[in-house]
């Protein structure tokens, strides 16, 4: 992180640690319906993240039988380090999206459906594997 | 009884956009509250007063969203689009993700604490 102060350039970038000015300066008023959609799109991985938010509170304190409670912190926390990895991820992808279309250009490529089906698979295939070594 | 103002009872809502952003302001407030009462009843390592910290933070998002949050923005979208005026509302949505993520670390921390 760069300690020497930014010259201020009086165009509210300066202060932006991705150096690009505010959103509602950029480019022009999209149409609303697409700004809407990607309002809802944001909400809907929101909902993702808050999904295995209680996902990972549940592996670790309502679910008592699966492997030991030191595999269940493990587990719990993967998910919950995912769910906030998510919420962040989703606000980002909101403001990616929306640049995009106050500029006219194709909407930005998001990890997130990869990072939350990776992710989960993995936990799946790790909860198996432990159900099926406990029987 | 003389008709009202036309342009008043006309929905300016094509696609029922403004009506489905509502709905899913309504799920995620929903979600919030049932993630709230997830981790308020979550026993075993979350057992300690620490976790009334993020429990409290998400249902009371999920209720202020789900009660006040989703119809506000519904007629304020309603407005908006009425008025030609843009219905994005970033500091809202910033906030939403930054109590999602804020409630997920302090979960972590919580579970780390717990297991040290």
């Amino acid at each position: 992180m760069r300690l020497v102060r930014r010259a201020a350039r009086g165009d509210g970038t300066s202060w932006r640690p991705d150096g690009q000015a505010p959103l509602h300066q950029v480019g022009s008023e999209p149409d609303y319906r697409f700004s809407l959609a990607n309002e809802r799109t944001f909400l809907a991985w929101l909902r993702t993240a808050l999904a295995l938010l209680a996902g990972g509170v549940a592996v670790v304190s309502l679910v008592p039988d699966i492997g030991t409670p030191a595999i269940r912190r493990v587990i719990g926390v993967a998910l919950l380090l995912l769910a906030g990895m998510v919420a962040g991820a989703s606000y980002r992808r909101w403001a990616a999206s929306e640049r995009a279309l106050r500029l006219e250009r194709p909407l930005p490529r998001s990890s997130l459906p990869l990072l939350v089906a990776s992710g989960v698979t993995a936990v799946i295939a790790v909860l198996l594997v432990l159900v099926a070594l406990g029987t | 009884m003389s008709r009202p103002d036309r342009d008043a009872d006309t929905l300016h809502d094509e696609g029922a956009q403004a009506e489905r952003t509502a709905l899913s302001w309504q799920r995620t407030g929903l979600s919030l509250l049932g993630a709230g009462i997830v981790v308020l009843h979550a026993g075993d390592e979350l057992d300690t007063p620490l976790r009334l910290v993020p429990a409290l933070l998400l249902l009371a998002t999920g209720a202020l969203v789900t009660g006040v949050g989703a119809p506000v923005r519904y007629r304020e979208t309603l407005r908006d689009l009425r008025s030609g005026r843009s219905p994005v509302r970033m500091p809202l949505l910033l906030a939403l993700s930054l109590v999602v993520t804020v409630s997920a670390l302090a979960a972590v921390g919580i579970v780390v604490v717990h297991a040290v």
